[in-house]
């Protein structure tokens, strides 16, 4: 199955309102409001046409641009997006679902309780982009120690100049030949 | 060495006792087992029987930083780490040495740039004696490594006043030409003629 034919099935099924089809290069995704996140990955999961019982990985990504739909032009716009890859093990295919949250909100509602191995996906991407993911049973950081300042992998992240006395900055710029 | 730390006069009978200790501290380098990243791959192989670093006398990996004297940190340390290596470097007992192996202890390595969480160089909070480059290095090169340790071990003085003396470095150099463990099995010796430059085509012409 095709994210096509996926989007087609949600829309049979009456799980279809507010979803989209993120037509990338290679990598066809289903876009989810997020207020409808829970609803259309429990139908996913549970579904027997559907039957996503394996969550292969979730990220997300500070996005700060965008290419306006009309002018084609590239505008500042900063978001985040969370991406989650499912894999139906019965129907040999994957689908990937993106949700797109606003920049000042970035909340969003964790799927932990449904594939337990989004738990500590779930836990990384907070620890390194700063996405809250509500209901989560234990959300804290995973990689780096708890009371480290900012998170990483956000575009405007100010690198530590020390952590605990210990210096992390760099003695002299690399010489350019 | 206690009470005569660096106290004694510096006579001849004085400085052979410093011969002495220097002789078994440097004989009996225990390393402690430490591998952080991909280089404790190449300390285990140095470890190992095809490189055998007991030959010199520093084979014996100690699993507590209690009985080691040499804390070999093989990989990359980030600020989580640093903390824990820290802690290590103070439990144990003096005289102790630190080798900082492979780029990333030594000057932060690929996460120069970009490691927003990585120590650039081990060197920022532990003393280091001796710095093996590479990615990872050689085991040959950390067998260098632990016989520059040796030579500088030789050259400090334990129980005599004064400077530590000049480590003894000859018939260990890495410059080509010399016998060396790093010295590289094939060499080019023919070497081809230097191409004519421009300047001198056209004067010939």
């Amino acid at each position: 199955m095709t994210a096509a034919e996926i989007l087609a099935t949600l829309e049979k099924d009456g799980q279809g309102e507010g979803l989209a089809l993120f037509a990338g290069p290679q990598d066809p995704a289903l876009v989810v409001p997020r207020e409808r996140l829970r609803a259309v990955m429990t139908h996913l999961r549970d579904a027997r046409h559907l039957a996503f019982d394996l969550l292969v990985l979730v990220t997300g990504t500070h996005m700060t641009e965008k290419k306006d739909a009309k002018s084609q032009a590239i505008v500042r716009e900063q978001h985040f997006e969370v991406i989650w890859h499912l894999r139906s093990v019965r129907h040999r295919c994957v689908l990937a679902v993106k949700t797109k949250l606003p920049f000042s909100d970035p909340e969003v509602d964790s799927v932990a309780d449904l594939w337990p191995a989004a738990n500590w996906h779930e836990r990384e991407t907070f620890d390194l982009v700063g996405i809250t993911f509500r209901g989560h049973p234990d959300l804290r950081r995973i990689l780096l120690p708890d009371d480290w300042v900012g998170h990483p992998l956000r575009k405007d992240y100010v690198y530590p100049r020390e952590y605990r006395g210990i210096n992390l900055e760099v003695d002299a710029p690399w010489p350019t030949p | 060495m206690g009470l005569f730390e660096r106290s004694l006069p510096d006579i001849h009978l004085t400085r052979l006792a410093d011969l002495a200790v220097n002789w078994g501290r440097a004989s009996s380098l225990w390393p402690m087992t430490f591998g952080i990243a991909c280089c404790a791959i190449e300390m285990m192989a140095v470890g190992a029987s095809k490189f055998d670093m007991d030959r010199f006398g520093a084979g014996a990996f100690r699993a507590t930083p209690r009985q080691a004297d040499l804390m070999i940190v093989a990989g990359t340390v980030n600020a989580k780490m640093a903390l824990v290596v820290k802690r290590l470097y103070d439990q144990m007992a003096e005289p102790k040495y630190v080798m900082a192996m492979g780029a990333c202890t030594v000057g932060g390595g690929p996460y120069w740039k970009h490691g927003y969480n990585v120590v650039k160089g081990i060197d920022k909070f532990v003393p280091v004696d001796v710095h093996v480059p590479g990615c990872p290095p050689r085991p040959e090169a950390v067998l260098e490594g632990v016989r520059f340790l040796q030579r500088k071990i030789m050259a400090k003085r334990v129980l005599t006043r004064g400077e530590h003396h000049a480590p003894d470095f000859t018939g260990v150099s890495i410059a080509p030409g010399t016998v060396g463990i790093l010295e590289p099995t094939v060499r080019v010796t023919t070497a081809s003629p230097p191409a004519p430059s421009p300047a001198t085509a056209g004067a010939q012409a």
